[in-house]
């Protein structure tokens, strides 16, 4: 095969454009020829009303609008809908559903339809997001839940009832047969296509009588089925209700339309099938295949939506969105999308990816290997050579535990649950050929996972390798997951490329508050001018005001760190972990003067800032995903938004913004997941209370239910904001409030204002603290009031807000905060408030830069001291001698331990319902942890081995002792984890203890041990790798004899066989088990032998002799234990 | 720890404010006995957990027998007579029916989450709805953190079983929390010595270790590094043999540990163990889904099995009560069987069993209450309170007052106070 091949076949636009004039909206005029009572094209007036333009008079049965409804989608046309040739717009339904309603002008009218009355109703319909089970309404005469109005008085309906993923036609109407009223209730076998666009619906029928109600989808007649009370003689209720468009019962979200809807009409006739078939017309572009865009050496990876969720390739005109470029043809995950705001949205699901590369086939013959998670195709330059089926588990939880097969290649890593291969032979040219690899991913409301696809080739009996332009990478147990994680992280990089382009125009519009801000704080009255005490421990501000006041008092600055403690410390604040030597080693080559600026500089920059910072954030905001059926107040998984945020060092108003507004994605890591609170009786409520104690220092936990005792919010204060977040009068929940029955009020401590099933509006109660000041130019969403609470909190007039942050970052940095308690500031007052004052200044002037507040800390002269208990006067302020001491957080223990061992982070995938078969809402995967902020919850409240994580477990239990929470079923400004006894005994002999512990090949340990040549050399690496400092000379005396006994002879010279077996250690069945077949007899020992496995832990290795390498394991563990690795200097 | 504003949290400690389901005056949440009939004095509690919602008709609260086969509702076995006259129990707990006088069934407890697993269990463990503002402690939490521990070597709170959110310890903290196991073979996770770690070796860490402790104390002498030192001093301790040997079931006669029967009643056995070791509170799992493919959770063709299930318990359950009373434990060991909810009398599509929460079986056995109780009425096929309903809150308080907690004693989410129970009562009878 040549490259000039590789063009298969372009399709630009079909040949109809070059002769359409006969064409113009030919669907128009076909429908005004029928004469129709009504056809709303959805055409409005100046007044907003959507005009009928079936008669003479647009005004007659005109709709007019009720909420909000969106006027932006194209309805159908050109290329793909030929009878339309004029762009023309549509309207869409979106929550709170918004409606068009039309007056039914009274008794026999024309949109009254009786027994015998032929009705024919038509619409198209572009059906979108997950369709739960309900019925969404395209029209409906009668069934409002107007006053005056039975509720029971559809006269007839046309929706879209959703079902397993799928949307049907559904007919719905109430009618009295036989004396007693029911519905009839039709339904078409055929769904209608949901997510790839646009689709033309109508049925046909006379009214109550059997045997003749036709649907249409497409044009085409559909079969149906009377689903209840039959096709049975009946008497339409006929009433004078209002017809709906767009949704029914109120406005009930269940019944509301999600998409858009367009030409909707009415006629009094049956329209034959014929005419119906004339009036759809469909041209879909095909897939292009433009092989010249492959660049040299890469895979070109293409992501196209408007898929529809049929699992089948005969696919409508998939649209092109993205593409990127990768080494290698493997697809383990997707970049995200970002909305203009630049936080992660939501794909369509399904959608579909293409990669495509040219790779030489080594002569002779070759086995490919394809493994895809969904339906999937590999073409090999003009011929498709092979199709994976569709995912077909059923998420009943009995599914069978398949075998582990290794049959195919000596060291095969087994296939992963969900995934499905195939495997051709071919013979090799060694000439590089085309490879095209198609696959759908998501579908049916599950989660758009790739599992482990790709494409893996080798010569019959040998181990299979990533088809690629990258290293060399085997499909074995040992060397497939590094590099799976690594393409997960490469894609992490694409993600913020991606959505700092997406939201230039957002940070346009910060850039410009970020100004207003600046001049604003410079116009606040000056600090009181800072003193002079101690000038030698005085690096800025911070200092002088800090030793100003210890200078009154008998204390003296604490002794200053030395060049080694701070580096540990500066790298366990920025980056969450110890630093590693060499990295120690490089930065002490800068002896400057100004050299602590340089490492902080750097320190600053590194990404893993995020990893530290993250869960700060995840404790404050109760960022609380749950991986199974969550009811526990859970939320969506919005930690990787805050991931993203951090990792772009976002401005801090900008971050609360966007979490306010809750938009983006709610199950996949937006800040929409903040709005989700399963299972609570009023979630604004609870959220209400996350925003006022993280962000303003207001605690309104008890004006949950009542009003606070011994604070001013009142619970009325608590739900107006929670009515804000709304956007709409919120309920107080009989739930959320004190039982009164049989009290007497006389014997209540606290005032319940309000009472249950209470309207309260949204409305700003804490006046006094921030007030809306931004100039009317940054200004935006003016009539929202969850923007105008995102600018309540954030803008820089309300230096609280910037106050409540910088004293949150400081208790972080220096262990106790100017304000205590930090989320609680009602009766307390601030230990230093000029200094309170200067740092929060400092935020707002400098555009909410969290950075910048940290570097001016760390470069202070207080942060480079070492720490001291902490004391406190009677109001409960501290004079900061120095920082107070800190044990390390269990994020900080764990990331550290992990950093210095060497050894790979492994704790498998943080789902039970790996092989994604369950829907969307009911399980979530949180991804592959590689530090520890990535894990949650590993509870199922089932007792089911078959549902643990028996790699994951001993990272959380760890966590969980040292004072993390994996779920936060209320926010967290400062944790519970005071000194208990099971936090050293779980360092001492727990599962993630022995493991850091054991010298096994990936170990630094094993590679210290190896490559020293002095028993000192040995303990100087080892002391630098845990403690960041060398040994002293007395703990040198001490602890040398542990290692010297048999230091000369510690090496072995192992053969080529033990080498391999090295690399190849024991296999372990890990990936089998889901949710879909935990229930099965056999997933319950597979889960318990990987328990075992993970308890017996890594082998160790074999290049050094066992007697030897338990002596420096025990030093090793020594050194782990000492409390000095616990705590940071 | 934060320094709370001393002068706010006093004032509210001594005005008593309570919390928000109960706001009452303290004047009488903060009496010693607010009931009028005294507390118990059990010292310990051993809480079985019947994981997936054990079905109450088929178990403690017998009606007239259906066939899941014909879909015809009610119970899926006989009923018999037991020790207690009048009170009958399913076939299958044969063995407990013979010591129901040391047994109270409470059969009334309700609550209305039936949806979902979790949100249940953790209503039977904490005794409170979600609220979003509140993270609240289990109830083996609580009675820790009240009783504290029996004594400073050994931890208070053993879960056997897979640790959850919803038995730990909320906002008591970490202190609070659980040691963990899932194989009495093993011992909890983290605190045994692993095998390779011979006590030649142990030596040898701990020697290395205290060079390095001893180093570090000489240049940071904060009293949190001091206090982590002496919790390092303590591990050590807590791994020796002297508690581990907890653990080795081995030394019990094989008659013994064969009564007790499979994994679960070795898990009881060993809760014996830990009582006599000084644990205070113990929650063992009783949820092994292979015994019938779903545990309790017997939907569809996890009924055909429940039996082997129920058998188990009545084996477990009625050794720990004759072996407590040998080792004269009974009286100071409140036993709790729990379950998130029980099951309706009809059966579903595969002849198993939905969820049903409106009346359930709870039992509480030993501790040195007033035994042989049965507590409340169910209507004919066990899906009616008539009488005598038992709330979540009220079961906790009766748990709570065997141990002689006062159940409205106010506990604080950093100045928030809470009370124990959602301002439970304890059942009388149980007691007088």
């Amino acid at each position: 095969m040549t490259n000039a091949h590789s063009i298969l076949s372009v399709f630009l636009l079909a040949s109809f454009l070059l002769n359409n004039t006969s064409a113009q909206d030919s669907y128009v005029q076909m429908t005004k020829d029928d004469e129709p009572v009504t056809y709303w094209r959805m055409d409005k007036n100046a007044d907003g009303v959507y005009l009928n333009s079936a008669g003479e008079d647009p005004l007659s049965l005109a709709a007019k609008v009720v909420g909000t409804i969106k006027q932006t989608e194209l309805g159908p046309t050109l290329p793909e809908f030929p009878l339309f040739a004029s762009e023309h717009a549509a309207i869409e339904i979106t929550n709170p559903p918004g409606r068009l309603v039309v007056t039914d002008p009274g008794d026999e009218s024309p949109l009254d339809f009786k027994k015998g009355d032929p009705i024919t109703i038509e619409a198209w319909v572009n059906s979108s997001g997950l369709q739960n089970n309900g019925y969404r309404y395209i029209l409906g005469k009668g069934r409002t839940n107007n006053k005056g109005f039975s509720a029971e008085n559809q006269n007839y309906s046309l929706r879209l009832s959703g079902k397993g993923g799928a949307a049907y036609l559904s007919f719905l109407m109430r009618g009295t047969a036989n004396g007693k009223q029911d519905y009839h209730r039709w339904e078409s076998k055929t769904p209608v296509g949901v997510g790839d666009g646009w689709h033309y619906v109508v049925i046909t029928y006379i009214m109550g009588t059997p045997n003749t109600l036709r649907g249409f989808i497409d044009g085409k007649l559909v079969a149906g089925t009377w689903e209840v009370a039959g096709d049975v003689e009946t008497t339409p209720v006929v009433d004078n209700d209002e017809l709906w468009i767009g949704t029914s019962l109120g406005g009930n979200p269940n019944s509301t339309f999600h998409g858009s809807l367009d030409e909707i009409a009415i006629y009094r006739k049956l329209l034959p099938a014929d005419r119906i078939a004339q009036k759809y017309e469909y041209r879909g572009q095909e897939l292009t295949l433009d092989t010249s865009l492959i660049k040299q050496d890469k895979v070109r990876f293409e992501v196209y939506e408007n898929i529809s969720d049929s699992k089948s390739w005969s696919m409508r005109a998939p649209v092109f969105l993205e593409s990127y470029d990768r080494d290698d043809l493997v697809l383990f995950r997707v970049p995200h999308k970002y909305t203009p705001s630049g936080v992660i949205d939501d794909r369509p699901i399904p959608f579909m990816v293409r990669a495509m590369g040219r790779f030489v086939i080594p002569k002779g013959t070759q086995q490919i290997l394809v493994r895809a998670r969904n339906g999937a195709r590999l073409q090999i330059d003009d011929s498709q050579v092979l199709d994976i089926p569709f995912f077909n588990i059923s998420s009943s939880s009995h599914g069978s535990v398949p075998k582990i097969d290794r049959t195919l290649a000596p060291h095969i890593r087994p296939l992963y649950r969900g995934d499905s291969q195939k495997l051709i032979s071919i013979e090799g040219d060694g000439e590089e050929h085309l490879f095209v690899f198609d696959m759908i991913v998501g579908g049916k409301d599950r989660r758009p996972e790739c599992g482990e696809s790709g494409i893996y080739i080798a010569p019959p009996d040998e181990d299979f390798r990533v088809l690629g332009h990258g290293d060399t990478v085997l499909l074995t147990d040992y060397h497939f997951p590094p590099y799976f994680q690594r393409e997960w992280q490469a894609i992490e990089k694409l993600n913020q490329t991606k959505r700092i382009a997406a939201s230039k125009d957002e940070a346009e519009y910060w850039n410009n508050r970020h100004k207003h801000a600046a001049m604003i704080t410079q116009l606040f009255k000056p600090l009181s001018q800072a003193g002079n005490a101690f000038p030698e421990r005085s690096n800025n501000l911070i200092d002088r005001y800090l030793n100003d006041r210890l200078a009154a008092s008998d204390l003296k600055p604490t002794a200053a760190l030395n060049d080694l403690q701070f580096l540990r410390k500066l790298s366990l604040d920025t980056t969450g972990a110890i630093p590693s030597p060499k990295v120690v080693a490089k930065l002490l080559e800068n002896q400057n003067d100004n050299r602590r600026q340089d490492w902080i500089d750097y320190f600053l920059s590194q990404d893993a800032w995020a990893d530290h910072w993250v869960s700060y954030w995840q404790d404050v905001l109760a960022e609380n995903p749950n991986i199974v059926n969550p009811t526990l107040n859970n939320t969506g998984p919005f930690r990787l938004w805050i991931y993203e945020a951090l990792l772009d060092n976002r401005p801090m108003d900008q971050m609360v913004t966007q979490l306010i507004m809750m938009e983006g994605s709610k199950y996949f890591g937006g800040p929409a997941g903040f709005e989700l609170a399963t299972q609570n009786d009023a979630p604004m409520a609870a959220k209400a209370h996350v925003l006022t104690q993280a962000f303003l220092g207001v605690q309104m936990k008890c004006a949950r239910c009542h009003d606070a005792p011994f604070h001013e919010s009142t619970q009325q204060d608590l739900f107006e904001i929670a009515a804000m977040l709304k956007r709409g009068p919120q309920v107080v929940p009989s739930t959320s409030s004190v039982p009164l029955e049989g009290i007497n009020p006389e014997d209540l401590a606290v005032t319940i204002s309000v009472k249950p099933g209470t309207n309260i509006q949204s409305h700003w109660p804490l006046e006094d603290l921030a007030s809306d000041r931004l100039p009317a130019e940054l200004v935006r969403y003016k009539d929202d009031s969850r923007a105008q609470l995102a600018r309540l909190i954030t803008q820089p007039l309300n230096l609280r807000f910037s106050q409540v942050i910088v004293n949150r970052m400081w208790k972080r940095l220096i262990g106790y905060g100017l304000r205590e308690p930090i989320d609680d500031w009602q009766d307390s007052t601030s230990s230093h408030p000029y200094l309170l004052d200067f740092l929060a200044r400092e935020l707002a002037r400098n555009g909410y830069d969290l950075k910048h507040v940290a570097r001016t800390i760390f470069e202070s002269d207080v942060y480079q001291r070492t720490s001291t208990d902490l004391v406190t006067n009677d109001d409960g302020h501290s004079l900061f001698a120095g920082p107070v001491t800190r044990r390390l957080s269990a994020e900080q223990i764990v990331d550290s331990l992990f950093s210095s061992s060497g050894q790979p982070f492994d704790a498998g995938a943080m789902s039970v319902d790996i092989d994604g078969a369950r829907r969307v809402t009911n399980s979530l995967h949180l991804g592959f942890p590689r530090r520890a902020w990535q894990f949650s919850d590993t509870s199922n409240e089932r007792d089911r081995p078959s549902l643990t994580l028996p790699f994951a477990q001993p990272f959380v239990t760890v966590m969980e002792l040292f004072g993390w929470n994996g779920a936060r079923q209320s926010p967290i400004s400062q944790r519970q984890d005071e000194m208990n006894v099971l936090q050293p005994a779980i360092l001492h002999n727990g599962i993630l203890a022995q493991q850091i512990t054991t010298l096994t090949v990936d170990s630094n340990f094993t590679r210290i041990a190896l490559q020293s040549e002095s028993v000192n050399e040995l303990l100087d690496s080892t002391f630098r790798q845990i403690l960041g400092r060398e040994p002293s000379t007395e703990e040198r005396d001490l602890v040398a004899p542990l290692v010297a006994d048999g230091f000369e002879s510690r090496i072995v010279e192992l053969t080529t066989t033990e080498r391999d077996e090295l690399v190849y250690p024991e296999p372990a069945p890990r990936n089998l088990i889901s949710w879909s077949n935990h229930n099965s007899k056999d997933a319950n020992s597979v889960k318990l032998e990987l328990r075992k496995y993970v308890k017996a832990g890594p082998k160790p290795t074999a290049e050094l002799t066992p007697q030897w390498r338990t002596q420096m394991e025990d030093l090793v563990w020594a050194l782990y234990n000492s409390p000095e690795f616990v705590f940071s200097p | 720890m934060p320094i709370i504003n001393p002068s706010r949290r006093q004032f509210i400690a001594s005005a008593g404010a309570a919390g928000a389901l109960a706001a009452l005056d303290v004047s009488h949440a903060q009496e010693p006995s607010p009931f009028d009939f005294a507390p118990g004095k059990a010292e310990h509690c051993i809480m079985i957990w019947l994981g997936g919602g054990a079905c109450h008709i088929d178990t403690w609260d017998p009606k007239r027998q259906g066939d899941p086969a014909t879909r015809k509702p009610g119970s899926d076995y006989r009923a018999i007579d037991t020790a207690v006259d009048g009170t009958q129990v399913c076939e299958h707990l044969e063995k407990c029916a013979s010591v129901l006088d040391r047994i109270n069934i409470v059969r009334t407890t309700y609550h209305e989450l039936i949806d979902e697993h979790a949100i249940a269990t953790n209503m039977m463990h904490t005794g409170r709805h979600v609220s979003g503002t509140v993270t609240y402690p289990s109830i083996g939490s609580l009675m820790t953190y009240h009783k504290g521990p029996v004594n400073e070597s050994t931890p208070p709170y053993v879960l056997i079983g897979y640790p959850t959110v919803s038995r730990n310890s909320g906002f008591l903290g970490s202190k609070h929390g659980f040691v963990y196991l899932t194989d009495t073979r093993e011992g909890p996770s983290g605190l045994a010595r692993p095998a390779a770690i011979t006590d030649q070796r142990q030596k040898r860490r701990e020697d290395a270790l205290k060079a390095l402790r001893d180093s570090f104390l000489n240049k940071q002498s904060s009293k949190v590094v001091q206090q982590y030192d002496s919790a390092i001093g303590q591990a050590l301790k807590l791994a020796s043999p002297e508690f581990m040997s907890a653990f080795n079931l081995k030394s019990e006669p094989d008659t013994l540990r064969e009564q007790y029967g499979g994994e679960f009643g070795q898990r009881c056995l060993l809760s014996r163990r830990l009582v006599e070791r000084g644990v205070r509170f113990i929650e063992v799992s009783h949820n092994l889904n292979f015994v019938n493919g779903t545990g309790w959770d017997t939907h569809n063709n996890g009924q055909d099995a429940q039996h082997l299930l129920i058998q188990e318990l009545d084996r477990a359950l009625s050794s720990l009560i004759l072996d407590l009373e040998n080792k004269k434990l009974l009286d100071k060991t409140l036993i709790c069987v729990a379950t998130e909810f029980g099951r309706p009398a009809a059966f579903d599509g595969g002849g198993g069993r939905g969820h049903h929460s409106k009346c359930f079986s709870t039992v509480l056995a030993g501790g040195g209450l007033q035994n042989g109780r049965t507590i409340g009425v169910t209507d004919e096929l066990g899906m009616k309170t008539l009488e005598q309903p038992v709330s979540v809150p009220d079961l906790h308080a009766s748990m709570h007052y065997a141990l002689g907690i006062d159940p409205r004693k106010l506990v604080f989410d950093d100045d928030r106070p809470i009370p124990t129970t959602d301002m439970g009562t304890p059942v009388r009878e149980l007691f007088v």
